[in-house]
């Protein structure tokens, strides 16, 4: 009897043995083949990284002419920045005498180093840029209604960590480029003063001169600076998007998905793939016909066993569309990171400083209003931009369809005219300032705080907010006074940046061309 | 969807091996060190060397040096530069020519050192520094020794390779550089030294600043000079910067006070070596403490030439560039002139006393230009030269067989007299305001009466001392009751 155990002990051992890889495989891989869509739904659920989408997709959300991909675009670079940051940290010393020099190792040495902080560089810039398109994107299809509009600010909050994000990166290289576009990030903090300084308070309440030693943890750029610019960029806030960016897709799962329209025609679906789940119940009957006897509600339809209609299981078709944007995005950076390279100027030198110093590009279209007043242009301007749009949701609760690029015929003639309104008026104040100046030309002796209330900036935001109302009187709608404004501060967030970036040169004078700068 | 994933994953894959390759594979030091190997390979001799040759490695090699705050990385590339069977070869496998490796070994000093350059570079752009924004291009290139220009070049890369020897051969001795073979240096530092340059600039501690501070004008940056008087055929660089200074200050600097010096071009030359020899950059400067003592002569051609004049003649105008005379400087306005006082003539050797001269010279004298005062703190001039100097000017006056005058500022008395009515024999037709100008301001043939320093040094003996012994032309038919007013009246213009 002993030895019979034995035997079958021993046998059990080498069955086990034999059997190891595909018990470990159970163990590891819990569904079953994608055959089914249970299966398909249990794929999702039993992956962590898969299980934040949810396992029913409606098929107007995979429409490429919808969403662009922009989320998924944005997501994906921030995906490529946190590894190839994490790779550059390897290397990188943030220690003034010898950040500048980590980075030339970096480049000349380290294997591919190069490569990596080019892709590091441009994977920043497609994010920017695809995150403000996604803002544009949200905003125009009227996706923060029908309870959306808290995920609307949570969107907000990462477009804010964004930005600190890349503009604390820019000064850890340590070049004169860094350190000079961080000097004007911190007097822009500390312009504060140019209020308390003209209601003669500074001494009793110095707000700006707080502000500027809270960013720069002295009164100067120095190794402060960089560790604390350091340990935000590479540690605090990442971890912070990271938890905002969870919380901005879990209320996506939670509002019910991407935003979509109430009444979907079958050729605005063609050729996203269909599942199983996709046809509609009554396939015969014309989609918007009703039927008096079953009283059917708005959306849903009387399917047993069925999830609803026009959706399909999310695996494969969603992580296809989302894998193809990781990669479209990833192929693009590759290509710019490959034949253009970060720039690198001289090492940080305090006294001697860039003419023009220019702030990153995204924030130079704020640069050009900073050029009037620092604390208008810097902070004020940029609060009340934030602010409004961080109201729109609650101040438009107009009851629409939404998912429809600019609504309808009357959205999108508004976006269009106000695209010229604002393409007008802001060219104009450009040309009008830089051929004639602004008032400190004409009146040399005048005191700044009128500057502050009166100058190029507070001019273009009173006129976007007329031409809003003027809006909103005519078509008696808020959304499209919304429209209106939205377009208005775009069009002259990109021209103004275009400007600064090509035609402001050395003392921040007007040239052509950047051939024509003096000196150099 | 999927063809996006396919074009898109191939995209990628290609430009990663393209990368790869790029940046890890085919880079130009690996083949200038598998060239090299196989050199060695074919010069082996034996069965032992050529087992050596074969297990070299193709690697980076780097020397790092953190006392220089350097790391180089030109053995990379210059892989036979210790290797005595390389110099036949061209660079930059050739080895390095002349025996300075022997004392200057690569291991304790990198290349950069002396050659420039950017050390951490590994490719030929990045390691000659030819990358804009580095700002210290290998020397040559500084110099950029065109092979198209048709003039001759204006100075051979092993002179200028001389401006760095001073970085570390700033020993006491000012001119030891001679004793290491880097003449071109020592007579640029000779030059430099005995055409007065230190009286109107500094050099780590030893000069005046009434011109730019020169210590670490050796680091100064090509994106730091000012080339928008430059001449237009001339290129802009560091080195044609300070010859084209040097050679006609303002046609480079159009507000320049520096005066026209007539050099030669050999010593212009050197002089442009020893200033570009003036780093800074981690570097202990030349002690002030431990220079050489000059003597009389080289002291006052040092700290005095500068203005007034290499032989003591004094300066009525300063002639600022070789074809401009005296009259044409005269018309272009008096705020370009700097008048310094002439020494050397019969009038002032007579009349100014040792003592005074001291005093003088030690104090500083404010004028059209401020002469500073002359002590070891001040100007890094030491007592012992002062001395020297003062010795100088008593040599001068044997030549004209002068005896030296008596100290008169030892007799304090005042003395009284009108100064209303000196006021009016001072303004008198041929009177002192004919030469010493309205109110004592001065003029081009005589000293400022009204200036404070003068003023607070002289004593009333020692003006009317020097009136009574006919300095310049002091109208004769005054009385004593006159002179006495007339100093009365000048005593009043002392705040």
């Amino acid at each position: 009897m002993e030895n019979k155990k034995k035997l079958d002990a021993i046998g059990m051992f080498f069955t086990n043995l034999r059997d190891f890889p595909k018990t470990f495989r159970q163990s590891f891989i819990r569904h079953d083949k994608a055959t089914s869509d249970r299966a398909r739904s249990q794929r999702i659920l039993s992956n962590l990284f898969l299980h934040i989408h949810s396992t029913k997709v409606h098929r107007f959300s995979l429409k490429p002419t919808f969403t662009l991909g922009l989320g998924v675009c944005a997501v994906s670079s921030f995906l490529i920045l946190l590894i190839t940051g994490v790779m550059l940290m390897v290397y990188y010393k943030p220690s003034i005498s010898l950040a500048y020099d980590s980075v030339k190792d970096i480049q000349f040495v380290v294997p591919s180093g190069r490569f990596i902080r080019n892709l590091h560089r441009w994977a920043t810039y497609i994010m920017l840029v695809s995150v403000f398109a996604h803002m544009a994107r949200v905003f125009y299809t009227a996706s923060y209604k029908r309870g959306r509009s808290f995920n609307w600010l949570i969107g907000l909050v990462l477009l804010v960590l964004t930005l600190i994000l890349s503009f604390t990166g820019y000064l850890l290289p340590w070049d004169q480029l860094a350190y000079w576009a961080t000097t004007i990030g911190s007097n822009i903090a500390g312009s504060f003063r140019e209020l308390t300084d003209a209601l003669g308070i500074t001494h009793v309440l110095d707000i700006g001169g707080f502000m500027k030693v809270l960013v720069l943890g002295s009164e100067e750029i120095g190794q402060e600076a960089l560790t604390r610019f350091y340990w935000l960029h590479v540690m605090v806030l990442p971890a912070v998007f990271v938890l905002f960016l969870s919380i901005h897709m879990w209320r996506i799962r939670k509002d019910g998905g991407l935003s979509r329209p109430d009444n979907i025609r079958e050729d605005e679906l063609k050729g996203i793939p269909k599942g199983d789940l996709s046809e509609s119940v009554f396939s015969g009957a014309p989609p918007e016909k009703t039927y008096g006897l079953m009283g059917l509600v708005k959306g849903t339809s009387p399917a047993v066993g069925r999830g609803p209609e026009q959706t399909l299981s999310s695996w494969p078709t969603l992580f296809i569309a989302e894998l193809a944007v990781f990669v479209a995005t990833l192929a693009v950076v590759c290509i710019l990171a490959f034949f253009l390279d970060a720039p690198l100027k001289e090492m940080a030198n305090p006294a001697v400083p860039e003419n023009p110093a220019k702030a990153p590009w995204y924030f130079l279209g704020l640069q050009e209003l900073v050029s009037y007043s620092a604390f208008m242009g810097g902070v004020v301007i940029p609060g009340v931009v934030l602010l409004g749009l961080g109201l729109i949701p609650y101040l438009d609760r107009e009851e629409q369809e939404i998912g429809r690029w600019f609504d309808n015929k009357a959205g999108k003639h508004v976006a269009f005219i106000s695209f010229f309104f604002s393409l007008i008026v802001v060219i104009g104040m450009l040309v009008l300032t830089v051929n004639l100046g602004w008032l400190r030309n004409w009146f040399p002796q005048i005191p700044q705080i009128v500057i502050t209330f009166v100058n190029p900036g507070t001019i273009l935001v009173i006129t976007f907010m007329f031409w809003s109302f003027r809006c909103m009187e005519k078509y008696k709608s808020i959304r499209i006074a919304a429209i209106s404004l939205f377009t208005c501060f775009l069009v002259a967030y990109v021209i103004l940046t275009y400007f600064a970036t090509y035609h402001r040169g050395p003392n921040w004078d007007f040239y052509w061309l950047k051939s024509q700068w003096p000196g150099h | 969807m999927k063809i996006i994933i396919l074009i898109g994953s191939s995209i990628i894959l290609i430009v990663l091996l393209l990368e790869a390759y790029h940046e890890n594979l085919g880079m130009a030091w690996q083949a200038y060190q598998t060239v090299y190997r196989k050199e060695m390979s074919t010069e082996a001799q034996n069965k032992d060397e050529k087992s050596s040759t074969d297990r070299y490695e193709i690697k980076m090699r780097q020397v790092v040096l953190p006392e220089f705050n350097r790391v180089d990385r030109c053995i990379s590339c210059h892989v036979g530069m210790e290797d005595p069977r390389m110099t036949e070869k061209t660079n930059p496998l050739k080895s390095h020519p002349g025996d300075i490796l022997e004392n200057h070994e690569v291991e304790k000093f990198g290349c950069t050192i002396c050659h420039e350059g950017q050390g951490r570079g590994i490719t030929t752009f990045q390691a000659h520094g030819q990358d804009r924004y580095w700002p210290y291009p290998l020397l040559d290139l500084s110099v950029k020794v065109a092979a198209t220009s048709e003039s001759k070049p204006k100075v051979s890369s092993t002179d200028l390779l001389q401006s760095s020897c001073y970085q570390c051969h700033n020993a006491p001795d000012l001119f030891r550089i001679a004793d290491i073979g880097a003449e071109t240096l020592a007579s640029g530092i000779g030059v430099f030294v005995d055409n007065g340059c230190l009286s109107c600039h500094r050099v780590n501690g030893v000069g005046t600043n009434s011109g730019i501070e020169l210590s670490g004008i050796g680091d100064k940056q090509l994106s730091e000079y000012d080339f928008s008087s430059f001449p237009e055929e001339e290129e802009k660089t560091i080195f044609n910067w300070h010859y084209q200074h040097l050679k006609n200050p303002r046609s480079v600097v159009p507000t320049s006070l520096m005066p026209y010096i007539d050099l030669s071009e050999k010593e212009i030359r050197s002089v442009v070596i020893y200033l570009l020899s003036l780093k800074k950059r981690g570097y202990s400067e030349l002690s002030k403490f431990a220079r050489k003592r000059l003597g009389g002569k080289e002291a006052f051609r040092a700290f005095c030439a500068g203005c007034h004049g290499r032989n003591g003649q004094g300066n009525v105008t300063i002639q600022f560039a070789k074809e401009n005379t005296v009259e044409e400087e005269l018309l272009e306005g008096k705020k370009d002139r700097v008048i310094a006082t002439s020494l050397n003539n019969r009038n002032l050797l007579s009349s100014v006393s040792d003592q005074f001269l001291r005093q003088a010279i030690v104090n500083g004298r404010r004028g059209t230009r401020i002469m500073p005062a002359s002590t070891f703190e001040n100007t890094g001039i030491f007592p012992e030269e002062v001395d020297a100097v003062i010795k100088l000017i008593d040599e001068w006056r044997k030549e004209y067989n002068i005896a030296a005058p008596k100290n008169l500022d030892l007799d304090r008395t005042e003395i009284k007299g009108d100064s209303e009515k000196g006021k009016i024999v001072y303004h008198m037709k041929d009177s002192c305001s004919q030469c010493h100008g309205e109110n004592g301001a001065g003029s081009e043939v005589a000293p400022q009466l009204n200036n404070q320093d003068f003023l607070q040094l002289a004593s009333d003996s020692y003006i009317k001392s020097t009136i009574l012994s006919d300095r310049m032309s002091v109208p004769s038919n005054l009385t004593d009751e006159q002179i006495n007013n007339v100093i009365a009246y000048i005593r009043s213009w002392q705040k």
